[in-house]
Parts: C-alpha cells; sequence; structure tokens
C-alpha cells in the first residue's frame, strides 16, 4: 500500500481561479483604473489642502503645513481605498460557489476529493488577489503622503492591515451567502444589503440615539462599521500625543465622527472601536466560514461524527466560559467592585480640562488688573481648536503692567477609595518678561491650584507653579528670585511644550487627609508681559468604585447635534473655503479665534477670589 | 470465493418533496461489468448515480462498493470513482488542458504524470487537436468526451456514466461504444445510463431497467433476455410477394404466426415470434430452406430487448 505523501501542491481552486482571473487584459486594465483613480484623486486632494495649509501656516518650506496635507491626502486615499474594498470584495466572491451550481460544474467539482474547505480557500484566495491588486494601487500613493509628513509608518501599517482584515470579512460574507443562496442574483444583494445596513444603517442608528439621547451614544454601536473602525485605528496614535504637530490637519474631525465622537478623558475609560470591530468581525468570519463549509457539502451537512461534535461542544462551551469570566464581574454586584478596582484606570474629573470646547464653556474667567496697574490692564485668552481633539488656550499680558487672569471650575465630586491622585498640566509659557512675578511678587506666571476637603472636613489647596525665567547665567541676575524660593514651584524651559505631572496626592497624606471631596480647581496667570499656552488641565482619578458621571454631566450634556455625522461632514466640507479669523504668529502655531459655543456656558456662583498660599 | 459486488445497493431509496424518485432499489453490479442502466425520462437513472456517487443524500437505504458501505467519511470513494452527469457545465477561460489539468490537480497527481496523462486521455477521446482551444468553444460533443476524458483522470475503478452517448453523432456514439469495451476489457466497473436500447443491450453484460424508481430487472444480459423475453423474434425477407411469403413461413415448427412489415416490389419481410436458442433458429432456417423459400435475409428482430422493453413500460403504465 502506498502512503500518501504530505500534498505541498498548490490549491487547484486557486490555480484554476487565477489562471481564469489574471488571463488577459482584464487585471491589468482594473489596476490601471485604480491607480487613475486613486491618483487623481490624491492630486484633488492636494490642491485642496494647498491654499489651505500653505496660506495658514505661511507657506515656505514648512513641515507642519507639508504634515497637514500629507495628512489630509492619506486620510482620503486610505477611505477612498476602503470604499473601493467594500464595493469589490463582496463580489468577487458572492458568485463563487453559487456560480458552481449555475454553471451546473458542482456536482464535477463535488466528485472530486478536494475538502469542502480547500474550495473555499482556494476561492477565497482568488478574490482576495484582487483585493491586493486594489491596496497595491493604494501603495504608491500612500507614500506620497507618508513623504509629506504628517502620517507615521505605524499609521501606513494600521491602515493596511485594518483594510487587509476587513477586505477578508466582506469575501467571507460573500463567499457564505454564495454557498447559502445557490443564486449568485441574491448572494450579491443580500452581501450588499448587509454592507449597506452595516455602513448607513448604523451611522444613522448612531445619529438618531445621540439626538435622542442628548448625549453621545455608545461608541460600540458604530462597531459594525468598517469605515468607522479604519478612522478609529487611524486617530487613535494621535489622541495619546498631546503635542503632536500633524493632530490638525482638516480629516481629523472627520474621522473623529466615523469613529463615534471623540474619546474625552472625563468619560469612562472607552476601548477603541476599531477592537470592538476586530472582535465581532473575526468571530463572524469563523463562523461564515465554518458554515460554508458545512453548506457546500453535498452530502451530510452538519455531520460530524462523536469527536467532531465534541469538538465542537467544546469550543462553544470555552467561548461561553470565556465570555462569562470577561463580563460576568461587570455585571455581579459583589464581583462588580472588583472589577472596577482592576480595571480602574485614570480617569479625569475636569470637564473640558483638555480645552476641546472654548474655556468659557465651563471655565470661569476672572481678569484683574494689579493694584499697581497704571492703566486699565487686562490680561487676555484666546482660544482655539487645532483640532477636535487637542484645543489649547493662549492667555497673555501684552503689558508691562503686571495683570492676573484666573480660570477657575468648581468641581465638586464626592470620591471614596481613592487609590490615586494625579495632577496633570500641558503648558508652554512662550513669554515671561518680568523678573518679579505676580502682582505681589511672589507668584509664577502659570500656578495650579487644587482645593480638597478631606475625610475629617478639612479643606486643603495643593499648589504647584511653572515659571520660566531665572535660569541662571553668569553676569546676569537670577529673574524671578521669588518664584525659585519656592519648592512647589519649578522652572521650565521657554517656547517649549511641556506635560508636567504632580507626584501622587493621596500618597503624601496621612489617612486621615484622605480626599473626599474635590471641590475646584484653579489655574492663574500672573505677572508683566507673559504669554501662555495651556493646553490640559487634567485631575486623573484612580479609585474603586465608579463616579456618578451621569449626574454629574447632565448640566453640560457630552454630546451635542454637532458631533452627529453629517455636521462634521458639513464642517469638514466648509473648512475647505473658510475665511475665518486666523493668523500666524511667530513659533509655529496659530491663533485662531474660536468659533461660538454652541452650548451656553452654565452659570454658576462666582467662586471666592483666588488666594495665595 | 464470493468477490464482492462492485456496486450494491439495498432499499435505496430517494424521495423529494413530492416524487419518490427511487423505490427501494437493489442493484447488483459485479466487478467488472459493462452494467446498463435503463429506463425512461424520469425513470431514476440520474437520481441513482448521484447517490452512488456521494453527490446526493439517500431518504433510506444503503450503498456498498467493494462490498464496504459508504460510510459518513468516505473521502477514498472519490478516488474510486469516476462520474460524468448527464447535464454539466464548463468554466469559463479556460483551455481544453487546463480543464484537465485542474481536475488532475484535485487528485493531486504530479506534475510530470499530469501533463502525460492529459495528452494520453485527449487521444483516447479524439481531442488532441482541441488541446489549446476554449473550452467554451468545443461543441457540445466535444465537451461530452471532454468530461469523460476528466472522470477517467484518476484512472478509478468505477465509472458511472449518465448518458455518456448523448449528443454524440453516430459515429461518435460507435467509438464511444469500443471506447466504453475497451475500458470494460481493462478491467473496469462501467455503469451506463441511457434511455436508447439498443446502444446497450449490444455491448452490455449487465442490464439493470427501472421506472418510476423501481427496478424491473437486474442481471446478465443474456439472463434478462430469457427472463423478460420468451419470445425471441425473427426476421426473414422472402424474394416472393406478400402472400406466398405468409404460405411458405407458416407452420414452421416453433415460430408464431408471422406477420408482414414490409413489401417490396419483389420481397416481403415478414417479423414472427420465435422461441429457443440459436440452434433453434438454425432449424427454422433449415427448414425455410427446404421448404424452398427463397431467403435474401434472415435476422434477429434487432429491437426484441426494446420491445420487451416498451412492453413492460406500457405494462406498468396501464
Ligand atoms: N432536485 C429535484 N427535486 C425534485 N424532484 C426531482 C429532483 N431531481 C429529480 N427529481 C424527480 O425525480 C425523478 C427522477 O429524476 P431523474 O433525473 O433521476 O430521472 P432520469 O431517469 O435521469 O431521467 P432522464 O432520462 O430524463 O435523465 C423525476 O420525477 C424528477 O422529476
Ligand atoms: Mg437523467
Amino acid at each position: 500500500m502506498k502512503l500518501a505523501r504530505p500534498s505541498l501542491s498548490l490549491n487547484p481552486v486557486l490555480v484554476k481561479e487565477l489562471r481564469g482571473r489574471m488571463r488577459g487584459p482584464r487585471a491589468f486594465l482594473f489596476l490601471t483604473g485604480v491607480l487613475v483613480l486613486l491618483g487623481l484623486v490624491s492630486y484633488g486632494l492636494f490642491q485642496l489642502a494647498l491654499p489651505r495649509y500653505y496660506d495658514r501656516f505661511g507657506g515656505g518650506n514648512n513641515a507642519a503645513a507639508g504634515a497637514q496635507i500629507g495628512q489630509t491626502v492619506f486620510v482620503g486615499l486610505v477611505f477612498l481605498t476602503l470604499l473601493l474594498i467594500c464595493a469589490i470584495a463582496p463580489s468577487l466572491t458572492a458568485g463563487a460557489i453559487s456560480g458552481e451550481h449555475q454553471r451546473k460544474t458542482y456536482d464535477l467539482l463535488m466528485a472530486t476529493p478536494l475538502a469542502p474547505f480547500t474550495i473555499l480557500a482556494g476561492k477565497l484566495g482568488a478574490a482576495l488577489s484582487y483585493v491586493l491588486l486594489i491596496l497595491l494601487a493604494a501603495v504608491p500613493m500612500t507614500s506620497l503622503a507618508y513623504v509629506f509628513g504628517g502620517v507615521t509608518m505605524e499609521d501606513l501599517v494600521k491602515a493596511f492591515a485594518v483594510m487587509g482584515g476587513l477586505a477578508i470579512v466582506f469575501s467571507v460574507m460573500g463567499l457564505f451567502f454564495s454557498a447559502l443562496f445557490k443564486r449568485t442574483g441574491i448572494a450579491v444583494g443580500v452581501s450588499y444589503l448587509l454592507l449597506g445596513l452595516a455602513t448607513l444603517g448604523s451611522f444613522f442608528i448612531y445619529a438618531v440615539v445621540g439626538v435622542m439621547r442628548g448625549e453621545q451614544p455608545p461608541n460600540w454601536l458604530l462597531a459594525v462599521n468598517p469605515f468607522s473602525a479604519l478612522a478609529s485605528a487611524l486617530v487613535e496614535g494621535v489622541v495619546l500625543d498631546p503635542n503632536s504637530v500633524y493632530s490638525g490637519s482638516a480629516m481629523t474631525p472627520l474621522l473623529w465622527g466615523l469613529a463615534g465622537g471623540r474619546f474625552d478623558n472625563t468619560t469612562l475609560p472607552q476601548i477603541p472601536l476599531w477592537q470592538y470591530t476586530l472582535a465581532l468581525y473575526a468571530s463572524l468570519t469563523l463562523l461564515w466560514l465554518f458554515l460554508a463549509t458545512q453548506l457546500i457539502k453535498p452530502v451530510r451537512r452538519f455531520q460530524f461524527g462523536r469527536v467532531g461534535w465534541l469538538l465542537i461542544v467544546l469550543v462553544i462551551v470555552g467561548v461561553i466560559g470565556a465570555l462569562v469570566a470577561v463580563f460576568a464581574p461587570r455585571f455581579i454586584p459583589p464581583l462588580r467592585a472588583a472589577w472596577i478596582w482592576q480595571n480602574a484606570t485614570q480617569r479625569n474629573i475636569v470637564p473640558n480640562g483638555t480645552f476641546l470646547e472654548p474655556p468659557d464653556w465651563n471655565w470661569q474667567i476672572a481678569a484683574v488688573a494689579a493694584p499697581t496697574a497704571k492703566s486699565e490692564t487686562r490680561a487676555q485668552t484666546e482660544w482655539q481648536r487645532t483640532t477636535v481633539l487637542k484645543g489649547f488656550v493662549r492667555v497673555w499680558n501684552p503689558t508691562v503692567d503686571a495683570a492676573t487672569l484666573t480660570l477657575t471650575q468648581p468641581l465638586n465630586v464626592p470620591i471614596s477609595e481613592v487609590a490615586q491622585v494625579k495632577l496633570r498640566l500641558v503648558l508652554q509659557i512662550r513669554n515671561q518678561a518680568s523678573e518679579v512675578c505676580g502682582a505681589a511678587g511672589d507668584e509664577c506666571p502659570v500656578m495650579v491650584q487644587l482645593r480638597y476637603t478631606d475625610v475629617g472636613g478639612q479643606a486643603h489647596t495643593f499648589t504647584h507653579g511653572f515659571y520660566a525665567n531665572g535660569k541662571p547665567r553668569p553676569g546676569i541676575a537670577r529673574a524671578c528670585l521669588t518664584c525659585e524660593d519656592r519648592p512647589q514651584n519649578q522652572r521650565v524651559n521657554m517656547t517649549n511644550w511641556i506635560t508636567w505631572e504632580s507626584p501622587d496626592l493621596y500618597d503624601a497624606r496621612t489617612p486621615e487627609e484622605t480626599p473626599r471631596t474635590f471641590d475646584s480647581i484653579t489655574v492663574q496667570f500672573a505677572g508683566a508681559a507673559y504669554d501662555v499656552l495651556l493646553a490640559r488641565v487634567n485631575v486623573l482619578v484612580r479609585e474603586g468604585r465608579p463616579l456618578d458621571f451621569r449626574s454629574r454631566f447632565n448640566a453640560t450634556p457630552r454630546w451635542s447635534y454637532t458631533d452627529a455625522l453629517p455636521y462634521q461632514i458639513l464642517n469638514f466640507l466648509n473648512q475647505f473655503n473658510m475665511g475665518g479669523s486666523s493668523r500666524r504668529v511667530p513659533g509655529g502655531f496659530i491663533i485662531q479665534t474660536g468659533p461660538a459655543p454652541f452650548i451656553a456656558p452654565p452659570t454658576a456662583a462666582p467662586l471666592p477670589p483666588f488666594k495665595t498660599p | 470465493m464470493n468477490e464482492p459486488l462492485a456496486i450494491e445497493t439495498k432499499n435505496l431509496t430517494k424521495k423529494y418533496k413530492r416524487t419518490l424518485a427511487v423505490d427501494h432499489l437493489n442493484l447488483q453490479v459485479p466487478r467488472g461489468a459493462l452494467f446498463g442502466f435503463i429506463g425512461r425520462n424520469g425513470a431514476g437513472k440520474t437520481t441513482t448515480l448521484r447517490m452512488l456517487a456521494g453527490l446526493l443524500e439517500p431518504s433510506t437505504g444503503e450503498v456498498f462498493v467493494n462490498g464496504e458501505r459508504v460510510e459518513k467519511k468516505s473521502r477514498g470513494l472519490h478516488r474510486l470513482i469516476g462520474y460524468m452527469p448527464d447535464f454539466f457545465g464548463v468554466y469559463e477561460d479556460m483551455y481544453v488542458w487546463e480543464y484537465l489539468d485542474f481536475y488532475a490537480r484535485c487528485y493531486n497527481l504530479p506534475p510530470a504524470q499530469r501533463k502525460k496523462l492529459i495528452d494520453e486521455l485527449l487521444e483516447l477521446v479524439n481531442l488532441a487537436d482541441k488541446r489549446d482551444a476554449n473550452v467554451q468553444a468545443l461543441s457540445r460533443g466535444m465537451q461530452q468526451r471532454l468530461c469523460l476524458a476528466h472522470a477517467l483522470i484518476h484512472e478509478p475503478q468505477i465509472l458511472l456514466l449518465d448518458e455518456p452517448a448523448s449528443g454524440l453523432d453516430p459515429r461518435a456514439r460507435i467509438e464511444m461504444r469500443e471506447l466504453l469495451k475497451e475500458l470494460a476489457a481493462m478491467g473496469k466497473t462501467i455503469i451506463v445510463s441511457s434511455h436508447i436500447l439498443p446502444e446497450l443491450a449490444e455491448m452490455c453484460t449487465h442490464i439493470g431497467i427501472v421506472e418510476h424508481g423501481k427496478l424491473m430487472a437486474n442481471g446478465n444480459t443474456q439472463e434478462i433476455r430469457r427472463q423478460l423475453q420468451a419470445n425471441r423474434i425473427l426476421r426473414v425477407r422472402v424474394l416472393t410477394d406478400s402472400a406466398r411469403a405468409l404460405e411458405l413461413v407458416r407452420n414452421v415448427r416453433g415460430v408464431g404466426e408471422p406477420s408482414v412489415i414490409a413489401v417490396t416490389d419483389n420481397s416481403a419481410t415478414l417479423e414472427m415470434e420465435f422461441e429457443g436458442d440459436d440452434h433453434a433458429a438454425a432449424m427454422v432456417l433449415a427448414e425455410l430452406v427446404t421448404r424452398g423459400a427463397p431467403i435474401a435475409e434472415f435476422s434477429e428482430g434487432g429491437n426484441a430487448l426494446e420491445q420487451v422493453f416498451l412492453q413492460l413500460t406500457t405494462a406498468e403504465n396501464n
């Protein structure tokens, strides 16, 4: 008896399909067509983006302008490519099995000893080879965008991985329906119907839920949406780096709109959307493949023998067990506390602490001239949203007289079982003229104060200041002597963005001084001729019990109709013919008068005046 | 001693929603047989063959191949059996050699063997000159022969051919017949279905007749003849007018009442029922000659089996 040699040969179905598909000029014409389309679109995007960013950044060889242009072209291209894939992938496979029935070649194929999975794999491989052509066509174009800057290699890899993965998902979907319906027409119809529901349908549901609830809907509503998944994969990297140059292209709001709204530190920790999509589609794809292997068998469908059934039962039990193990703790009260403890991440409790919205939305701004001022001097503020995800306030005093400005926000956040409390600021001191800072000569240009009440009812204030002057240089007297005198103050480099994070405030306390309520937070700007950019004021709390966010945010809804996709698209289109008031300031940053806040600032009782410690 | 049958079915039944396509079929095909499977349109031939090929699930009943029950997982079955359906299509955008190459790959034949085999098979089915033609550009008969070649590619022991001769021109039919005989001589077991009886009666060693899903007869061709057809038919052409011919032939021993079936200017063709073997037929001829009948032709009525077949089916219909 001859032993069967382990087969190293190619999948016969794949060979056959590729011979057919790649023969003649068809594949070549297809590739050329896709290349031309992508080329035209990227050229168009470039032409649209060029004047916008070129003007804005004052022209020249500006890295920032290049980055913005690069990002615009990249995002546009990637989404077009995904659109092409969605439009083509199902049709490549929807006829795969039904075609065998309709062509009457099914019996011949089934009379061969090929395993059902081999047949499916061959059909899938052939379809994906076409998708690969699209991706190949996209590579040179996106590489051009990469050259412009604003796109990292990680973005490129991620975009292509997501598109490739989605191509597999939709090809398998077509394959499944082809095996199920045995009629190509129906399989194609149902595939595209489902795809339409997953894209347009999910956007619609998302928008409706958002408008009805008046707050940001759960982003998993968009998990089935391939475009949202791609968008979320692309913005993810940008969020984490507040200093990223390229977080400012016109594409970013669009990305956020697609990805189900921006992530805000003030809400519960969210899993990036694409991870939901990955889990959902990976399991769906496996299920479709499994069902398809059974459906294409001419006889003995869904008959597996004892071992087969045992395996299937094991898999089902395993999956259910894993789901229970992962999700049960969230819903079973005694386990829930432990789960939160386990999973609690740092959470910011300062609304609009990232200045996504204009500061006067919820910060109380008080500008006072120093008593010694010779004229009516006021510090000024400007707010700019360079991107939806990152805004900042500029506070500056253009005069040589001292003037103070405070940004205050009442918090009144009760907490318990605090594990950790940290303050985080992102700021830049662009100018600081005074040698003696502050009106009373004992304040830094930027100081932050966090007030809280401890478990015993005692009030506390945590203070930290930043100054830029005072670098000891030979022969020159040290500036800002007073700032340096205080250990809680810190010198930073001028015109550099800095991210500062405090040590754990909770660690430093005795048990009696454990914070129970955070009362308010204040950022004070003081001195003469200072110019400060403040991008982030966060109080990061890690605790053992969830905060009641819902009630806290009732006064200021976190989501508005402006976050819905249609608005974002209009917004996006508007940017190309904007005549808004923006101007360039030295240092590469744009100061733009922010649009009027969409939501009226909450009226709250004025805080007691700022007291120096 | 008892060699297992190549194919045996026990109470094989296939029921579609309304129709009982195959009804408790007990088929027995010995090894090396050239088995003619005969039935009218809708008799259940295709349904039976597809069940034998493992392409259709029987409602009840069992199939045995080489004495082994076709079990739940019988991947080996596909390597034993070559199947040619009655209606089939071909893939688009494919050359003739690619068509065979595809199926050869499906059976995991090594490349060198593949190429040689393809050429040999194309030679066998007379399509060598069409090697690089597009399969869709082949005529129906050519596709038919190509499909037969495909069924032979893995050198199966058992061939299931569903109406292989339909669509073939008369010459190709004869060639097909020769080809089947040749394959049978190579020791393959072949099951051929058809509704055209003479085509099969001549070459088949065994015959099964199916009607409305039921097996009416199954066995050795000779046996069937004897079993189902008590009377053979003799055909005689006598060079006289019909009245004289009738007179001459009437009352010959062992022959029934003759009937005139054709008359020409100087001859009449008669047919008569006849019981007995070839020996007895020779006696009949001798007697006719001694009676002085000017015999121009003496033959067996070719369509005897067919008549029985027709008789059978009409009987069933009544
Ligand atoms: N897929 C099907 N669904 C329902 N009934 C069917 C199906 N296939 C066959 N039948 C019925 O089963 C019976 C047997 O059909 P089958 O094709 O086996 O006949 P056949 O002997 O091959 O006829 P022909 O000589 O015309 O090829 C017919 O009555 C037919 O209508
Ligand atoms: Mg038939």
